[in-house]
């Protein structure tokens, strides 16, 4: 699953630890997500997306 | 502050540790033996220091939505596999126990297969990915 949470946090002018205390996660998390090595569930894809003020399906995109 | 913390928990780990080996003593040899009771509650000491520190050591606080966090799932991806490990482990023992007749593995080695298990398995993603 490919995302743009690391380009919508930098937009949003959002350090990574900020980020995850925004989220309610570790920092980790955020890392892992942004690197593409862990996708979310779908509980927290939407609380991505209401903290950029998008939708679940602009922030990640499957793969292919 | 947090040192007092530490020497409570010192100090409630080294009477568990000692409360251990008497338990130990009495139930092995029905008598005090101090080998006993010494090697008893040295051996406990790290593992009852560790949860009296959890009780009172004040840490930080954990994320609002830990279950959201990729620990968690990393977590429960080693605890499955780990699992799963020892089950063949298992088998195969009872196996070859029972084929070539050889002396059953004592259980205490499974358990340690799998609490190492899950350790190198919780360990590698974690230190890949930080």
């Amino acid at each position: 699953m490919h995302n743009c949470q690391r380009e919508l946090r930098e937009g949003a002018g959002l350090s990574q630890a900020e980020c995850a205390e925004a989220l309610g996660v570790t920092r980790q998390t955020v890392i892992s997500i942004e690197r593409g090595h862990f996708d979310p569930r779908l509980s927290l894809a939407f609380r991505i997306g209401r903290l950029f003020g998008v939708t679940v399906d602009q922030v990640f995109t499957p793969d292919g | 502050m947090m040192w007092k913390n530490w020497t409570a928990a010192g100090a409630a780990g080294a009477v568990a540790g000692f409360a251990t080996g008497v338990v130990a003593t009495y139930a092995q040899h029905g008598e005090w033996q101090l080998k006993t009771v010494l090697v008893f509650s040295i051996l406990t000491l790290p593992v009852w220091i560790g949860l009296a520190g959890l009780l009172w050591v004040p840490r930080v606080a954990p994320p609002e939505h830990t279950e959201d966090s990729v620990e968690v799932q990393w977590r429960d991806q080693a605890a499955s596999e780990a699992f799963f490990d020892v089950m063949i482990a298992l088998g195969l023992s009872t196996a070859m126990t029972n084929i070539v007749g050889i002396a059953s593995v004592p259980s205490m080695l499974f358990v340690a297969l799998g609490m190492a298990d899950w350790f190198v398995r919780y360990g590698v993603p974690r230190r890949r990915e930080g």
